[in-house]
């Protein structure tokens, strides 16, 4: 059984100058500072099934079985 | 995990808008868990006549998400000899949408977000120009 991997890090000096930032969105995150873990998921579907061509009908119900309507 | 957390200067900030759930934090904080759901739906023509939006309908807004393991063990040492960080101005036109915008330190960082986009449109077919429901044909 070998030793577990052994990491040291040395934290240098640090800074900035200016930030200019259009946007922060969708779960993500910007941090000036230190954390222990950063996790962020981005679930986005758009398939070709989404786009939806037919006469004006309503989306299904949940309990409709079908993600979509039929065009 | 890193025992001394270095603290932060900053200049300036200039933030434009915060909107849907977003936040901008000032100082030391613990644990940050975001969460977004979004069914984006684009249509020719509104409906306003029932609910019919759901987020049950779609798996995407139930699936289960993957969740990433640490596989070895790592003995993590840190040290901060300098124990400022230094930041001049910050210029940010907008966080929204469960999005943490943070001057400070913190702990696990968490975010989910869940978008599901629609469009429906109605006759495509005679429509040269301008969009499907100014296309319209009204008569029938």
């Amino acid at each position: 059984m070998s030793s577990p991997l052994s990491l040291h890090v040395t934290n240098g000096p640090v800074s900035v100058g200016c930030i200019n930032l259009v946007g922060v969105s969708s779960s993500s995150a910007l941090l000036l500072g230190d954390t222990e873990s950063i996790t962020l998921y981005s679930y986005f579907d758009t398939p070709a099934e989404s786009m939806i061509v037919s006469p004006m009908a309503p989306l299904p119900l949940p309990g409709g079985g079908e993600e979509q309507i039929e065009p | 995990m890193n025992r001394d957390p270095r603290s932060t200067t900053l200049l300036s900030l200039f933030v434009n808008t915060v909107s849907s759930s977003g936040v901008v934090h000032l100082g030391d904080g613990q644990d940050t868990n975001m969460a977004s759901r979004a069914l984006a739906v684009q249509r020719a023509i509104a409906n306003f006549q029932d609910d019919e939006f759901f987020f049950e309908s779609y798996p995407i807004f139930y699936l289960p998400q993957p969740v990433p393991e640490a596989e070895v063990p790592v003995r993590f040492r840190s040290e901060s000899p300098w124990p400022t960080l230094q930041v001049g101005c910050v210029y940010a036109l907008g966080v929204s949408s469960s999005s943490t915008f943070r001057v400070g330190c913190s702990g696990p960082v968490q975010g989910v977000t869940r978008i599901k986009h629609i469009r429906h449109f109605n006759n495509l077919v005679a429509s040269p120009a301008g969009t499907s429901a100014e296309n319209r044909d009204y008569s029938s």
